[in-house]
C-alpha cells in the first residue's frame, strides 16, 4: 500500500514542495546565513527532482555546481563582508536549537525519499529505463547546440567584466 | 525529440561554409571581443581600443551590407539568418558606431583607461546580433541575457555619478526578474510543444486550446515587453534613461529595442500565432496603452532624457501594430513596415542623442561628473549653433511624424497596415497618441528659437562631431524626401 502511494510521480511532487518551501524561507528569512542554508536545501530538492525525472547527470551537476561551489562562495562572501551592525540589528539572534527544526525536517524528507528510491527495486527499474546519460548531453552540447555553448561563454565574460567594473577599487589619478 | 535522431543530425550537419558565411558579422564581433582582450593585455590606451572597436564594427557593417542579398540560411538549429536579420544588424552596427564615437568624447574627461567599456559595448552588439538571428528559444534567452548583463555593466559605468548605483541596480534586478519570468514562460511552452525551436509546431490549433500554452505565451511576452518597455512594464525606463551616460542611453534606445522587437516578430511570425484570439487581444491592449500612456506621461517631463524615454515607450507601442497581421500573406508587408519604421526611429534617435551629447559636453563644468539637461537648456540653441538646431528640428519632426521626414512615411506604413487589418481601435489610438505627442515635440522646437537670454556663447565642436552632425542632417532630409532609397533594401 505504501509502495503504491510512493510512486515516482508523488515523490517528485514531494521534492518539488520541499524546494518551494525552502525557497520561500530563503526570501522571508532575516538572517543571511540561515537563508543561504535554506537555499542549499532548495537546490538539493531540485537535484532530487532532476534525479526522479531520469536525469542523474543534471542532478549531479546541480549538487556539485550550485549546492557545492556557488553556495560555498555565497557563504564565504556573506561572512567576509562583515555586515556587523546590519546583521545584529535586523537579524534575530538565534537562541537554542529551535531554528534547526525547519531545515532538518526538509533535509530529512529529501534523504528519506532518496533512500526509499535507492532501496526500492521496482522504482529503480522505472528510473533507469529512460536515463539521459552524460554522453548524450555532451553530444548535444558540442553538436547542434555548439553555438549556444559559445554564446554562454561570452555571457560569462560579460558578467565578469560588469562585476569587475563595479567592484574594482576607487581610484583617482592612476591608471587602473 | 528522439535522442538517436539528434545524434544522426549532429554527425551530418556541422557548420558548413555557407552557414559560417551567414553568421560572419556576428563571428567578427566575437573575434573582435577576444582580440580586444588581448589588446588590453598588451597595451592599455584609450585611443587604440576606441579605434579598434570602430574598425571591428565597420568590418561587421560592411560584411552585413554584402550579405544583404543572401538567401535564408539556417545555422545549426539555433540561428536562422535571413535578409530581415541582416538589415537589422546593419542598423545595430551603425548605432553602435555612433555610440562609440560619442563615447570617446565623454570618456576623455575621466582619467582612467576605459577598456572594459568598449568590450562591454561589443558584447552588447554581439548579444543583439544573436537575438536578431535566433530561431530557437535557447539562443533567444542567451542573447537576451548577454544583452542585459552587458547593459548592467554599462548603465552605471560612471561610478562617481550620483545615479550610478541606483541605475545599475534597478536595471539588474528588473531585468533578472523579467528573464526569469520569460524562462518560466518558455518552459511552459516547451511542456506543450516538446520543442524549443520557433518553427511551426504541428497541430498548432490544438495547442491554442491548452491553457498551459496560453500562460506560457503570456509570460514570454511579459519578459519581452519589459525589454521593450511596453506600458504595464515601463516603470524602469525613465529612471534608467536618465541615470545612464548619454551614449549608453542611446545604445539602449536603439540596439536593445530594435533587437528585442525583431526577435519577438520572428518568434511570433514563425508560429502563426494570429490564430489565437487571446494573444491578439493582449498585443492590442499593450499597444493601445503604450501609445496613450507613454505619450501622456511625456507631457509633463522637463528632463530631456526622461521625455525621450516616455516617447520611446509610445514608439514601441506604435510599432506593435505590425505584429497584428491577419494572415500569412500580410507578413512580408509587416516586415517591410517594421524595418522602415525601425530605420526611421533609429536615425531620429541617433540625431537627437548626438545633439544631447554635444550639449551636455558644452554645459559641463570642470568638476561635475553628471549634467542633467532639461528642455530649457536648449533655449536659444538656434542662435548659438544653427547646425545643431537644424538637426534637433529634423529629429524631433521625424519622431512626431511630420510630412517630408522618415517618421511620416513610417507612420504611414503603420496606418495602412492597421487599415488593411481593420484594426480601428489601434488606428484611433495611433492618431490620438500622435496628437498628444505633437504638443511636447513642438515644445522642444519652440524653445530652440527662444531669444530672451542676454548673452549666448557659441557652441564649438570637434571635426568628427561636425561631420557626424552634417551626415545626420543630410541623411535626415534626403531619406525623408526620397524614402525609396531605404525602401529598395527592404522590399
Amino acid at each position: 500500500m505504501l509502495a503504491n502511494f510512493l510512486s515516482v510521480e508523488s515523490l517528485f511532487y514531494l521534492a518539488g514542495l520541499v524546494a518551494v518551501i525552502a525557497s520561500f524561507k530563503v526570501v522571508t528569512g532575516k538572517n543571511t546565513v540561515h537563508a543561504l542554508l535554506y537555499l542549499v536545501v532548495s537546490l538539493l530538492a531540485v537535484a532530487v527532482c532532476f534525479y526522479l525525472m531520469g536525469a542523474p547527470f543534471a542532478a549531479g551537476l546541480e549538487v556539485i555546481v550550485y549546492a557545492g561551489a556557488i553556495l560555498v562562495l555565497f557563504v564565504f562572501a556573506v561572512m567576509m563582508f562583515g555586515l556587523t551592525t546590519d546583521e545584529t540589528k535586523y537579524a534575530p539572534q538565534s537562541k537554542g536549537l529551535s531554528f534547526w527544526v525547519g531545515p532538518i525536517i526538509l533535509a530529512m524528507t529529501l534523504l528519506a525519499e532518496l533512500l526509499w528510491v535507492i532501496d526500492n527495486a521496482q522504482l529503480q527499474q522505472q528510473l533507469t529505463a529512460n536515463v539521459v546519460s552524460a554522453k548524450q548531453v555532451g553530444m548535444l552540447l558540442y553538436g547542434p547546440y555548439l553555438l549556444a555553448v559559445e554564446i554562454a561563454s561570452f555571457l560569462l565574460l560579460a558578467g565578469l567584466l560588469a562585476g569587475y567594473h563595479y567592484a574594482k577599487p576607487e581610484s583617482r589619478g592612476t591608471h587602473l | 525529440m528522439n535522442i538517436a535522431t539528434m545524434e544522426n543530425a549532429t554527425m551530418s550537419n556541422l557548420l558548413g561554409l555557407n552557414e559560417l558565411l551567414a553568421i560572419m558579422p556576428q563571428l567578427i564581433i566575437a573575434f573582435g571581443i577576444a582580440l580586444s582582450l588581448l589588446l588590453i593585455a598588451w597595451q592599455r590606451s584609450q585611443q587604440m581600443i576606441a579605434l579598434f572597436t570602430k574598425t571591428i564594427l565597420v568590418f561587421a557593417l560592411l560584411l552585413s551590407v554584402n550579405l544583404l542579398a543572401v538567401e535564408t540560411t539556417a545555422v545549426t538549429i539555433l540561428l536562422k539568418v535571413d535578409s530581415y536579420s541582416i538589415f537589422t544588424f546593419i542598423l545595430i552596427c551603425l548605432s553602435a558606431l555612433v555610440v562609440t564615437q560619442l563615447s570617446s568624447q565623454f570618456l576623455k574627461s575621466h582619467i582612467e583607461v576605459h577598456d572594459e567599456y568598449y568590450v562591454l559595448l561589443l558584447l552588447v552588439v554581439l548579444g543583439a546580433g544573436v537575438l536578431v538571428a535566433s530561431d530557437h528559444y535557447a539562443s533567444l534567452f542567451l542573447g537576451f541575457e548577454l544583452l542585459s548583463i552587458s547593459f548592467v555593466g554599462l548603465v552605471g559605468y560612471i561610478r562617481e555619478s550620483k545615479y550610478a548605483v541606483e541605475t545599475g541596480f534597478k536595471y539588474l534586478i528588473l531585468s533578472a526578474t523579467a528573464s526569469s519570468i520569460m524562462l518560466l514562460g518558455i518552459a511552459l511552452i516547451y511542456s506543450q510543444t516538446g520543442q524549443l525551436s520557433f518553427a511551426p509546431v504541428t497541430e498548432i490549433s490544438h495547442l491554442q486550446m491548452s491553457s498551459f500554452y496560453a500562460v506560457g505565451m503570456l509570460l514570454f511576452l511579459v519578459g519581452i515587453a519589459f525589454k521593450l518597455s511596453l506600458v504595464p512594464f515601463h516603470f524602469w525606463t525613465p529612471d534608467v534613461y536618465q541615470g545612464a551616460p548619454t551614449p549608453i542611453t542611446l545604445l539602449m534606445a536603439t540596439v536593445s529595442k530594435v533587437a528585442m522587437f525583431v526577435v519577438l516578430m520572428k518568434c511570433l511570425f514563425s508560429q502563426s500565432y494570429f490564430v489565437s484570439e487571446n494573444l491578439v487581444q493582449l498585443i492590442t491592449l499593450l499597444a493601445v496603452f503604450s501609445m496613450l500612456i507613454g505619450n501622456t506621461l511625456a507631457l509633463k517631463q522637463d528632463n530631456i532624457k526622461r521625455l525621450l524615454a516616455y516617447s520611446s515607450i509610445a514608439h514601441m507601442g506604435y510599432l506593435l501594430i505590425v505584429l497584428l497581421v491577419s494572415s500569412q500573406q500580410n507578413m512580408a508587408f509587416a516586415w517591410q513596415s517594421a524595418q522602415f519604421y525601425l530605420a526611421a526611429y533609429i536615425l531620429a534617435s541617433l540625431s537627437i542623442f548626438t545633439v544631447i551629447s554635444i550639449c551636455e559636453h558644452q554645459n559641463k563644468g570642470a568638476s561635475e561628473t553628471d549634467v542633467q539637461l532639461s528642455i530649457d537648456s536648449f533655449k536659444g540653441l538656434f542662435w548659438r549653433n544653427r547646425a545643431l538646431a537644424l538637426l534637433t528640428i529634423i529629429a524631433v519632426l521625424s519622431f512626431a511624424g511630420i510630412p517630408l521626414t522618415m517618421g511620416f512615411i513610417g507612420k504611414f506604413y503603420l496606418l495602412s497596415h492597421a487599415t488593411t487589418g481593420q484594426l480601428w481601435w489601434l488606428v484611433a489610438a495611433l492618431i490620438v497618441g500622435s496628437g498628444i505627442a505633437l504638443s511636447y515635440y513642438l515644445r522642444i522646437v519652440f524653445v530652440l528659437f527662444d531669444r530672451n537670454e542676454n548673452e549666448l556663447s557659441v557652441y564649438s565642436y570637434t571635426s568628427t562631431e561636425y561631420v557626424l552632425i552634417n551626415v545626420f542632417i543630410l541623411s535626415g532630409i534626403i531619406l525623408g524626401v526620397f524614402p525609396d532609397l531605404i525602401g529598395q533594401f527592404i522590399a
